[in-house]
Formats: C-alpha cells, sequence, structure tokens
C-alpha cells in the first residue's frame, strides 16, 4: 500500500512494522522514475508499507529526517531507521533492500 | 478578491509550442519483450480474483511460522511471495506443495528450519484473451491488443524520463518558442535579473573554489568549473526563463489561475516551517517574490512543453 504523509500523518503511517519512505519532489525525474518502480513493487508486494514525503510540500520532514538530495529512500522498522539511500534505486536494487530489512 | 501576483514583462505575441517539429529527436527507443510480459502480467494482478490454494505453488503468497536457531528464520509470522528468493531462494523451493497447517523441516544451507504453513493466498488472474480482458470493463482497454500498447507506452514513459533525446527535444521547443515569441521587457525586473546573475556567478565561483584539492581524475571531470562562465551566461538564461514565465503568465491568465499572494505566503509558511531559526525578512530574501512567480510561470511553460513533446513520442513508438 502507498501511503502520502503529511508532518501530521508520517509518524502513524511508519509507527509499526517494516515500512519503505521514499522522500521526492514532483519536479525531480529520478523521483518520477523511482515512484514508477515503486508502484509495480506494490504490485507484486502487496503486504509492503510505502510511505511518499513530497519534501516540497513537506520541508519540516526533510530537514528532521537530514534529506540533502531527493530521492531518499529510509528503510525503517517499527519507527526506527534502518538504513538511507540517496539516488534512485532499480527493482533489484529494491528487491536486495527489502530482502535484507523486512526479513533481516 | 485574491491579490494576484504577476510579472511586469509581458508577452507580445506567442509562438506555440506544439508548432515545433521535433521528428528529428524521434530515436532511441527499443521495445524490451520481456518487460511487456511482466506489465501486462501486473496489470492483470489489479483484477486477480484471491483464491486460498491447496498446496502451494510459486507465485503464491505464503504467511509462515519458522522455527531455527537463525534469528533470519526465526519468525512467528512472516509473509512470504513464494519463488522471489527474498525471503530464501533454497527454502521457498523447498515450501512448494505444502498445505495450510502442515509443518515441515527443512534444510537452507547448513541451517534447519521447521516451518509451518499459517495460510495461503493466491491471484488468479483474468485470461489473456479479448473477451475476458473486455469483460473488466475498463474503457481505455478492451482487447489483448490494448493492453498491449498500454504497456508498451508506459515502456516509452519510462525512455522519456531516462534518456536524453526528450530532454533534447523539450530544450529545442524551448529555445523555439523564445526565438519566434516576441517580449517586453520590464527594466525592473531585467535589473533583478542581473542581481541574480551576479549572485549565481558568485555561488558557482565560490562551489569551485570549495572543491577537495585531492579528487581523482574521474572526479575532477565532474566538478563545476567557471570557465567560460560571465555573468552574462547567466544573465541570458533567466533572461529566457523571464520571457518565457510571460508565457506561462499569460496561459495561466486565460484559465483564470495566476499565483496569488496567498500562494506566497505559504510557500514562506512552508520554509518557515523547515528553517525556524531564519526570519521572515530573511526567508523573503532567500525567495524573493519575483523568483517565486518566475520560476512558477516557467514551470506551467516547462510541464505543457513536456507533455507536448510526451504526447509525440508516445504517439511514435507506442503504436
Amino acid at each position: 500500500m502507498i501511503s502520502i504523509a503529511t508532518y501530521e500523518t508520517y509518524p502513524q503511517l511508519t509507527r509499526e512494522g517494516f515500512t519503505i519512505v521514499d522522500f521526492y519532489s514532483t519536479t525531480c525525474v529520478p523521483c518520477k522514475m523511482l515512484s514508477r518502480i515503486l508502484e509495480d513493487l506494490t504490485l507484486d508486494y502487496p503486504f509492503l508499507n510505502i510511505v511518499k514525503v513530497n519534501t516540497t510540500d513537506e520541508p519540516k520532514l526533510g530537514v528532521e529526517h537530514q534529506i540533502e538530495a531527493v530521492p531518499t529512500v529510509i528503510f525503517m522498522k517499527d519507527g526506527q531507521e534502518l538504513e538511507k539511500v540517496v539516488g534512485l534505486m532499480d527493482e533489484e536494487e529494491l528487491e536486495e533492500k527489502i530482502s535484507l530489512h523486512y526479513y533481516g | 478578491m485574491a491579490e494576484y501576483i504577476t510579472l511586469k514583462s509581458r508577452v507580445q505575441s506567442i509562438y506555440d509550442y506544439r508548432q515545433v517539429d521535433i521528428s528529428q529527436f524521434l530515436t532511441g527507443f527499443e521495445p524490451d519483450d520481456r518487460q511487456l510480459e511482466k506489465d501486462m502480467t501486473r496489470w492483470l494482478r489489479r483484477f486477480g480474483k484471491p483464491v486460498q490454494p491447496e498446496h502451494l505453488e510459486v507465485g503464491d503468497t505464503a504467511v509462515l511460522r519458522c522455527q531455527s536457531s537463525l534469528p533470519r528464520f526465526a519468525k512467528e509470522s512472516v509473509t512470504v511471495p513464494v519463488g522471489k528468493g527474498l525471503f530464501d531462494k533454497e527454502l521457498e523451493k523447498q515450501l512448494v506443495g505444502m498445505a495450510v497447517g502442515e509443518t515441515r523441516t527443512f534444510f537452507t544451507g547448513d541451517t534447519q528450519v521447521e516451518v509451518t504453513l499459517l495460510s495461503a493466498s493466491r491471484v488468479q488472474l483474468p485470461a489473456l484473451t479479448d473477451k475476458a480482458i473486455g469483460a473488466l470493463g475498463v474503457e481505455e482497454v478492451q482487447s489483448v491488443a490494448q493492453l498491449r500498447t498500454l504497456c508498451l507506452k508506459k515502456q516509452v514513459e519510462g525512455f522519456l524520463l531516462e534518456d536524453e533525446n526528450p530532454d533534447m527535444a523539450s530544450a529545442y521547443v524551448w529555445q523555439t518558442v523564445a526565438k519566434n515569441s516576441r517580449f517586453d521587457r520590464d527594466p525592473e525586473e531585467c535589473r533583478l535579473v542581473d542581481i541574480q546573475a551576479e549572485k549565481r556567478l558568485q555561488e558557482v565561483e565560490a562551489r569551485y573554489e570549495q572543491a577537495e584539492p585531492e579528487e581523482t581524475e574521474e572526479q575532477e571531470e565532474d566538478s563545476p568549473s567557471v570557465v567560460g562562465f560571465t555573468v552574462d551566461t547567466f544573465r541570458q538564461v533567466f533572461l529566457t526563463e523571464l520571457d518565457l514565465a510571460t508565457i506561462g503568465q499569460e496561459m495561466l491568465r486565460q484559465e483564470n489561475a495566476l499565483l496569488t499572494q496567498e500562494d506566497y505566503e505559504a510557500r514562506l509558511d512552508k520554509l518557515q516551517e523547515a528553517y525556524p531559526h531564519k526570519t521572515r525578512q530573511e526567508l523573503t530574501e532567500q525567495e524573493s517574490l519575483f523568483r517565486f512567480a518566475c520560476d512558477y510561470y516557467a514551470d506551467v511553460l516547462a510541464q505543457g512543453i513536456d507533455a507536448y513533446v510526451s504526447r509525440c513520442f508516445i504517439a511514435h513508438f507506442a503504436r
């Protein structure tokens, strides 16, 4: 499932279980590519919790998570950051991270 | 009544971007048949019917309880797409054939894992026939051929994001529009452009000076360089942006959707949230009203041009 987070809803959306957080901006081309890949992934893995944060609309979340470039993906478990990856990831790389963090 | 934010510069005559011929850029796309098949299956998945399988097969989703001395395989409940290999390739192969409620002991490498299948689900896809696809009731996809075109379109859209040809086509359209339209630039806004150009040159020079001295040769090639950059380089870029912003402004004026003071205040509020230590004055210097309007209106035209270029590529390749 993909959710769009605001500053208010973010804690609730990322509090439990494994979450992939995608920090993006609407004008960034790699962000659009990553967004398509994530949408495809949810069709293959509907149990994934994907949360998207538009850094233009929610700059405070960007600052709090020290987002210096987009796209940035944070893999989280029960609200705790496991890994932060800056830049575009392809489908295989994302699957590797899921294998590592969701099942690890 | 809303107080609109407008540029004082004006466009006198607009060259319609849809007149620009970009056929010279329509090259480079090759369809990926394997990906096409995958995307068609994914599309069908949206209409799949969930069923409970008697025995696990590759492609099913299993919820397992695993017991093992290795933490990775010691879980009360874990969801596994069977055969994808994300959990464990070797183990997933051995799951095939298990029934719900059944417990089996497997080895993956030297590790022993006791697995109980708690539940299983399977998505039964609609058949890949015109009749089955037509029955889904999706207006734009009534046949296998239309589904293929839709998925091919997706590939072309991916190509549009990745390849430099569409960007070159957009830049070409942008330049052609700028060259063939007529503008009336406001002197005060031209002065703001000059200030902006000087500031940008200083930023680039500062970045260049701060570059690490012990970089590798490859990194050095990618480092920003001030060679050949002058204030005029940036002035031209920003003046073109101002010109094209006046077209974007005109497009929005016709739709009655010009920026308002409230939009600017909302932008400053967002910036304030991100930089609470900064004063309002500092934020308005960081993002001036002129810059805000110029960027916004230029982006309106840029989006129109990008959409036009996308349509041309899709019409050419996704047939």
